[in-house]
């Protein structure tokens, strides 16, 4: 089997993951004990016959077969339907547009943290390994793997806010003013030409935003920072101790374009599951962070959908994180052919 | 208040750290995530939004820092608001805002339980009490220009008692009981017949009202944000039109509700991005006072982030969480004679002292036992070794008032709580009496080889959880032993209602703020779980309580005399202590604690205090704010 047809087949294969994964989440949210009335009339009239009439207008009270057959095929066709508790009437489209672009913020600066400071410390730590460099930068990616989002979040916000008594320097008023929580104001990103056209004003936005997401970033990022340090060192030692590696040497390569085009592609193979692995970031991972840094992005969304019972809206947001992932895997699968031609081959 | 049997007005009281009510528990207040929230009559759903732990908190908000720092606006802080629609709004974070953009015939002036004209100039009622005749302010506009008439509140009361997106029709057709017509629903129900309701125009300034029975607490019931005026036909020629094919809001509709909401409020709208901000602005035409450009809040669910936004000084109201709370930093100055305390707490963390203050709420919460089930001495024991006042302090770290009444102080008959409560509470005022625990229960023929058990069974709250624990410990002496059992809250009313509990835990908050709404929950005939309509679940009745015959008296008593007049009060008022001693003898309820509100603030802000009603309800346009340091 060609890999391009290895390719086309785990395309394939994710069709069926997606509608099982969707089935279990209507499951999850029909067959549990959620009550969307109890939620929007308040716990103590979840009786009675105005409960029974809302019930009846938000189509509970219809087989359950067939509510899953128009739940699957408003998934299927995109049409994510309305809010009901949260945002009465909001169409789900509309809520994930305002929610999601904070969630991919401080997504992406904390999987760039990630990568940008992991894999290069990562790398350099397996070049000169045993070194006391490579002790610090090893024992460093340990504690970062080892303290908990949480916790550093709520320390980190702590420390922030009062910094001025604690080390002497305000980072409240550090180059530009921000407050230490809420959310950044991410308006440049409708209009970025506004920094071309307008930038005394968009420029500071975007250095307000980005030094406003940096500590939620960090702390977000730094896990999988740590991770990435550690799986870089041992993928270094790993390729610079082989044969090939050893064979280069001897014919006399460079160590630039040894460390280069032997040592770095072949490292990298086993960071691509690593890395696509952190859009989870983007997703779950970023609940608790955001919810500390007060940043109402997707997470906190779909937590309070879920704690209110708002069932359209936990659904759909479910089926796109359900893309999300599937989605990254594919992709995780691509970089896999094209990275290393080794995959998809049948051996036997 | 007519029909009193109406499963559609219970509202119970969910203490669970993660509720409004917890926060209330939590003694907290002052709003944000339902702090004060639990003030609100019309808080129901605030039982189940919202963030985790008790946190307690307050209105806080963003002071500067990016968002222009425009010094004549109040920052505050909010939970997460749903919607703008003052018939649709269920929860204190949107009627935190609603208050601020809309008007009502009659208003609850910065929050007290005392009702006073807001949008009516006056009214005049019949001799029987049932037509109320309001004539309305000059001069009115709405924020789109328009000039406030009666036929405004004929729509807007027609969208309340008829509109789809109404969540809140049984307060005009059933609290109220405004004449109007039922039809079929076709599914064997009864619903609302589009346009009977007993409300007309008589001219451009003048609104009747007819009534099914003479009921005391209307002018306090139309204080209530649904009851609010918007332009007619705002969202639609009829209630019918808001709501679009498929069972979807219009786009009309969504619009008003989210984006362009229109009332005659001191403030107009002016953003509300979802889970980020909201923000009003003074409106000039306004036909009072406004002292200040407008309010800002940031929303902010997390009860620590809110903490270290109000540290920060982004907010003019600061939340203080239960985990940073410290009892010893408050000084009382003064106490008023609605038992609000004034005084300051600090330093805070920031170095700075802020203003404090706390006034009880509306809402109680009781432990009740189930009569048929759970016998005399035993539930007398549970009075006897229940210290109220200790339990409020180390549970709540004092951020509660100790219960010994069902009804709550700020509506007390004659304001006689206190007194009433140090001279005859029959178990102890503030004591922990296990000897007369133990004394009853031997009398009764328990001991230590003959035990007697009970089930306590409470929904998921840790603060009830602790008071059970304290309470199981110190029962033990008295031969009593007691199994905590925990039950999803929906689970804990289900059982309850089937009469398959023992002893649980519950609140209840007002829905109008007089001794009634309460009472009625220990009126004998309606705690019979065998009836579908039965309100709470004690099975009171002569066979097993001495005083249920005296109870029911008593209700009967409040039932003929619902009318508004003074004697009709005072005849309500003794029957209403008449109750209260009755539950006390058979002990139906075993009343804990009510929820306090609280707000910690900054010097720059001057602010009135807030009634029993909560600061949900307070209005800001006579809030000034100063230079922020």
């Amino acid at each position: 089997m060609s890999r391009w047809q290895y390719f086309l087949r785990r395309l394939l294969l994710s069709i069926p993951v997606v509608i099982f994964g969707t089935t279990i989440t209507f499951m999850i949210i029909r067959l549990g004990p959620l009550d969307p009335a109890a939620a929007i009339l308040g716990p103590g009239q979840a009786s009675g016959p105005r409960a029974e009439e809302l019930r009846r207008q938000l189509g509970l009270t219809q087989p359950l077969w067939e509510q899953y057959f128009d739940f699957m095929l408003d998934m299927v066709t995109f049409n994510l339907g309305n809010s009901w508790v949260i945002s009465s009437g909001t169409p789900a489209y509309e809520l994930i547009l305002i929610y999601a672009p904070r969630t991919i913020w401080l997504g992406f600066w904390s999987v760039l943290i990630a990568l940008f400071v992991g894999i290069p410390l990562g790398f350099y730590a397996g070049l000169n390994p045993n070194t006391f460099s490579d002790y610090t930068a090893s024992f460093g990616g340990i504690v970062w793997r080892a303290m908990p989002n949480f916790w550093l979040a709520i320390i980190l916000v702590s420390v922030l806010s009062q910094s001025e008594q604690l080390i002497g320097w305000d980072w409240k008023t550090w180059l530009i003013t921000t407050p230490v929580v809420t959310p950044p104001r991410l308006g440049f990103m409708t209009e970025p030409l506004a920094l071309i056209t307008n930038p005394s004003e968009s420029w500071p936005q975007l250095l307000g935003a980005i030094k406003q997401i940096a500590p939620a970033a960090i702390v977000l990022g730094s896990s999988s920072m740590g991770n990435e340090m550690r799986i870089g060192r041992t993928a270094v030692l790993e390729t610079i101790n082989s044969n090939y590696v050893e064979t280069a040497k001897a014919k006399g390569v460079s160590n630039r374009t040894l460390v280069w085009k032997h040592v770095f592609r072949n490292a990298l193979i086993p960071l691509v599951p690593i890395i696509t692995g952190e859009a989870f970031l983007l997703i779950g991972g970023s609940v608790l962070v955001e919810t500390v840094f007060a940043i109402n992005g997707i997470g906190y969304l779909f937590f309070q959908a879920a704690i209110q019972g708002d069932l359209p809206l936990v659904g759909s947001l479910m089926f796109i994180f359900i893309l999300i992932l599937v989605g990254t895997n594919i992709l995780q699968d691509f970089l896999y052919t094209v990275i290393d031609p080794r995959v998809g081959y049948d051996e036997s | 208040m007519t029909d009193r049997n109406n499963v559609s007005r219970r509202r119970f009281l969910q203490a669970t750290g993660g509720t409004a009510a917890a926060v209330a528990i939590a003694g907290c207040t002052g709003g944000n995530n339902e702090g004060e929230g639990n003030g609100t009559g019309d808080g129901t759903q605030e039982t189940t939004t919202t963030s985790g732990n008790e946190s307690t908190t307050t209105e806080g908000g963003d002071s500067g820092g990016d968002s222009g720092g425009n010094s004549n606006m109040l920052q505050l802080a909010n939970s997460t608001m749903t919607t703008l629609d003052p018939v649709a709004a269920t929860d204190t974070a949107s009627g935190r805002v609603i208050q601020q953009i809309f008007n009502s015939l009659m208003n609850y002036p910065n929050g007290e339980t005392s009702v006073e004209n807001q949008l009516a100039e006056s009214y005049e009622t019949s001799n029987d009490n049932k037509t109320y005749t309001f004539t309305l302010r000059e001069g009115v506009t709405f924020h789109n220009g328009d000039e406030l008439t009666a036929q405004d509140f004929v729509y807007s009361f027609e969208r309340l008692a008829g509109s789809p997106n109404s969540k809140r029709s049984y307060f005009i057709l059933d609290s109220l009981g405004v004449t109007h017509e039922t039809e079929d629903d076709g599914e064997g129900g009864q619903t609302y017949s589009a346009g009977t309701l007993g409300v007309e125009a008589v001219d451009d300034m003048t609104i009747e009202m007819t009534l099914e029975k003479a009921f005391h607490s209307t002018l306090e019931m139309l204080a209530y944000t649904s009851f609010a005026a918007i332009p007619q036909g705002a969202v639609g020629e009829t209630p019918a039109d808001e709501m679009g094919s498929g069972g979807n809001p219009t786009q009309a509709y969504n619009e008003f509700a989210t984006s362009a909401p229109v009332g005659t409020g001191p403030y107009e709208f002016s953003t509300w991005e979802q889970g980020t901000e909201a923000e009003v602005t003074a409106y000039s035409d306004y036909y009072g006072e406004v002292k200040n450009g407008g309010v800002h809040w940031q929303i902010i669910e997390d009860s620590q982030a809110l903490y270290n936004y109000g540290q920060n000084k982004n907010s003019d109201i600061v939340s203080i969480p239960s985990s940073q709370y410290d009892p010893s930093k408050i000084s009382i100055e003064n106490e008023d004679d609605s038992g609000r305390k004034f005084g300051t707490y600090g330093p805070m963390r920031n170095g700075t002292t802020a203003n404090y203050f706390s006034t009880p709420l509306l809402l109680t919460y009781y432990v009740g036992f189930n009569m048929e089930k759970v016998e005399k001495p035993v539930r007398q024991a549970f009075a006897y070794v229940m210290n109220q006042q200790t339990m409020v302090e180390q549970v709540f770290k004092g951020r509660g008032a100790p219960a010994y009444h069902l009804t709550p102080p700020p509506v007390y008959p004659n304001g006689n709580y206190k007194q009433h409560a140090e001279e005859s509470y029959p178990y102890g005022y503030n004591q922990s009496q296990v000897d007369q625990a133990r004394q009853v229960m031997e009398e009764a023929g328990y001991g230590p080889d003959n035990m007697y058990e009970v089930q306590w069974t409470q929904y998921d709250s840790t603060t009830w959880e602790e008071m059970a624990k304290i309470l199981r410990d110190q029962l033990q002496a008295a031969h009593i032993k007691m199994n905590i059992e925990k039950a999803p809250f929906s689970t804990l009313l289900q059982r309850g209602g089937n009469g398959n509990l023992e002893a649980y835990t519950l609140g209840w908050i007002a829905d109008w703020p007089e001794a009634d709404n309460f009472l009625q929950l220990i009126n004998p005939p309606q705690t019979d779980t065998s009836q579908a309509d039965a309100i709470s679940y004690l099975n009171w009745s002569s066979d097993n309580g001495d005083a249920a015959q005296q109870a029911t008296d008593a209700w009967e008593t409040v039932s003929n005399n619902l009318a508004p007049t003074d004697s009709a009060a005072q005849a309500r008022n003794e029957a209403y202590v008449q109750m209260e001693e009755a539950n006390w003898e058979d002990v139906g309820f075993l009343n804990v604690y009510h929820g306090i509100g609280e707000r910690f603030w900054y010097d720059w802000l001057d602010i009135e205090p807030y009634g029993g009603m909560g600061g949900s309800r307070q209005m800001y346009n006579n809030a000034t704010v100063g230079d922020r340091q």
